[in-house]
Parts: C-alpha cells; structure tokens; sequence
C-alpha cells in the first residue's frame, strides 16, 4: 500500500482520472438512489465490484506474500483459458492446495498462545 | 437496441454554464432535461447493455465496469466544477422521458432540499493508514540490543504487551482524527475501515472552510507522523451526504 507522509489532494481537475478504489467506493455505493424504471441487475454489479474491490485493497498486500491468484484468475484478467501460473506439474489445484496448507500453519502458529509458539 | 436514459446526477435548471463535454457512459456529451426548476443530468444509451445476457459478459469483464463508472464519475465531476450537484448512484436508468419527467415531479421536494444542503460544499475523503509494526515499535519504546537471555525476553514480553494495545491506540487516534475533521465540516461520516485504514471518513466541507480542513488535516498528521498517514481525497461530488433512498426499493 502506498503511504503518502504529506497529505495532498488528488487535482481538482481529475474528471474520473482518480484512484478507481476510491471512484467504485463513491460511485457504487452512495449517491442518491432514486430509482429508475429500468431494473439494471446490480447483483451481477455487486459481485464484479467485490472481485474487483478485493482485487484492488488486497493487491499489495497479497503480492508481498507471493499471492498474486488474480493475474492467473479468467475472471480478472479477461484472459479466460490462458495458462495456469506455477504448473509444478501438479496443475493448479495441487499448487491451491500446498498454499493453503502452508496458510493454515501459519495461522495455526498464530493461534496458539505466545509461549507455546 | 432499447434506447434509455443514463441521469449522473441532479442540479438546479441554469446553474451550469454551457454544453457539457465529458463524455460518460454514452456515445456523446450528456445533455440536461428540464422539469421544474430541476435539471436531470442524462445520456442516451442502450439499455441492452446492461440486461441479461450483455450484463453477463459485460459483468465478467472489469474493464467494462471501469470505463462506465469512470465515465460516470468524470461527468459528475465536470459539473461539479461549476454548480451544485445530488450524484445519483451508478445504474439509475430510465426507459423514457415520461418516466423520468415523473421522477423529477414526485421527488422534487427531496432533491430540492438535498441540493440546499449540499450547495457550496464539496466531499473530501480521509483515510488514515497504521503502519502496525512502527506502532509497536513507538509503544514499545527505545531500548538498548539486549545482552542477555534474560534481556532478551524481556524485551519481546514488551513487545507482546505493545502489540495487544496497538489496536486500542489506534482506534483511539482514528476517533480523535475523525472527531477533529468532523469539527471543521458542516457534515460527516465514517465508513468501515478496510485493511491497513484506521479511519474512512467522509467530510462535507464548506468551499470557504477548505483551507481550515485542509490544515485540519495537515496537522493531525504532524502529530501523528510515524506510524500514521494521513491520506486525503477531493473534492468530491457529495455522494456520502446525499446516500438518502428518495425512490422506490430498487431492484
């Protein structure tokens, strides 16, 4: 995550050029909602905003730990069959699998009071 | 094709000056459609776009979203620049004018009113991000390299016990940043805060106040630099102070 030590404003004149997580926050989610005669489904909406919401908050953080699922994920990247990332000739469900074993060690570690660690 | 009308957002009939030039989520310039004193803020589209199996394919594909809610925000924007404007939410869409002209009819007392409140102020955005690490390092203290077994379990022993009142110290900044700001702001709002954000507060300030905020804002984040950013955004269009369902439930 980018952290500014000075605040500043984004430019008066950014007309929609502004941090998308921030535009899709407002946009999205506030404003006057008067509605109109023409049912948009906002469920299809709400789900694609919260990919890419998640996409946005979590990208950083996720990258540091060496996650980066969305540059791979069809949904995300518009790319649906492309190739999937870290083969290690297991495919993708064994490489999800050894990931999310190593996540639940470590939040098992976590878990435990600081002595037992 | 079904033709329908896109509305970004409501002013006061005259208050913006000239033809409009961002473009939105339609083909051309939005065009404003009059009724009353109020002024509905509108493009042409094509409603097929966002039903059915369209929606589908466009909902499977972020760039699509990003362009319409960009195009969305840079309109809303462009008006803000010169007059008051109620932002609607993303996806108010109208199948005829008659439809619309009987929106602007029943609501326009509601509109009315929020355009008052909203009139010479603009949102500006505050979020505040904690750097944990360097909080517990600051609550911990300065302390010499321990040169012993012992040295060196009391040390993380203080660390532990910083680092379960990191989050008390936290909230209790983020309440008095928001407490501060919301002083200097006709109106405001706190949002949840997500991720590494103590604070995602919203301020409705007047446009003669904004140097005060502004500094506002600039010293908090003095006496908090460190393990605190201050991040601020704006001027935004008043979404946050204008969240009022005037409508019907929506579907």
């Amino acid at each position: 995550m980018q952290l500014q030590n000075q605040p500043g404003a984004r430019p008066p004149a950014s007309a929609g050029g502004g941090d998308l997580a921030d535009i899709l926050e407002r946009v999205l989610d506030k404003g006057i909602v008067v509605a109109g005669d023409v049912a948009i489904n906002l469920l299809d909406i709400e789900l694609l905003t919260i990919k890419l919401r998640l996409l946005i908050a979590s990208a950083d953080t996720a990258k540091k730990m060496g996650i980066d699922w969305w540059e791979s994920d069809p949904f995300l990247s518009g790319k649906a069959g492309s190739e999937l990332p870290e083969g290690n000739g297991n495919g993708k469900g064994g490489a999800l699998e050894e990931r999310l074993d190593r996540i639940e060690n470590a939040l098992a570690q976590l878990a435990k009071p600081p002595e037992e660690r | 094709m079904t033709p329908g009308l896109y509305v970004y957002g409501i002013v006061a009939t005259g208050s913006v000056p000239g033809p409009l030039r961002e473009h939105g989520v339609g083909d051309g310039p939005p065009v404003l459609f009059d009724v009353d004193g109020l002024s509905a803020i509108v493009s042409g589209i094509d409603v097929s776009e966002y039903e059915g199996a369209a929606l589908e394919r466009n909902a499977a594909t972020p760039e699509w979203l990003e362009l319409k809610v960009r195009g969305h925000e840079a309109v809303v924007e462009g008006v803000l620049a010169h007059a008051t404007v109620v932002p609607m939410r993303f996806g108010s869409i109208f199948s005829s004018t008659e439809s619309l002209q009987k929106m602007l009819t029943e609501h326009a007392d509601a509109l009315r009113e929020a355009l008052t409140r909203v009139e010479a102020r603009t949102e500006w955005g505050v979020k505040v991000h904690c750097d944990r690490s360097r909080l517990v390092s600051a609550l911990v203290g300065s302390s010499p390299e321990p040169d012993s077994g012992r040295g060196y379990l009391m040390q993380k022993k203080a660390r532990l016990e910083a680092d379960a009142r990191a989050a008390e110290a936290a909230a209790e900044i983020a309440a008095e940043a928001h407490a501060a700001l919301a002083a200097v702001a006709s109106e405001s709002v706190a949002a949840p805060p997500r991720g590494e954000e103590i604070l995602n507060g919203a301020y409705l300030v007047d446009e003669a106040g904004r140097d005060e905020f502004m500094r506002k804002v600039e010293e908090l984040q003095r006496r908090h630099e460190g393990a605190f950013a201050f991040e601020v955004t704006g001027p935004w269009p008043p979404y946050s102070f204008t969240s009022a369902d005037v409508g019907g439930p929506r579907p």
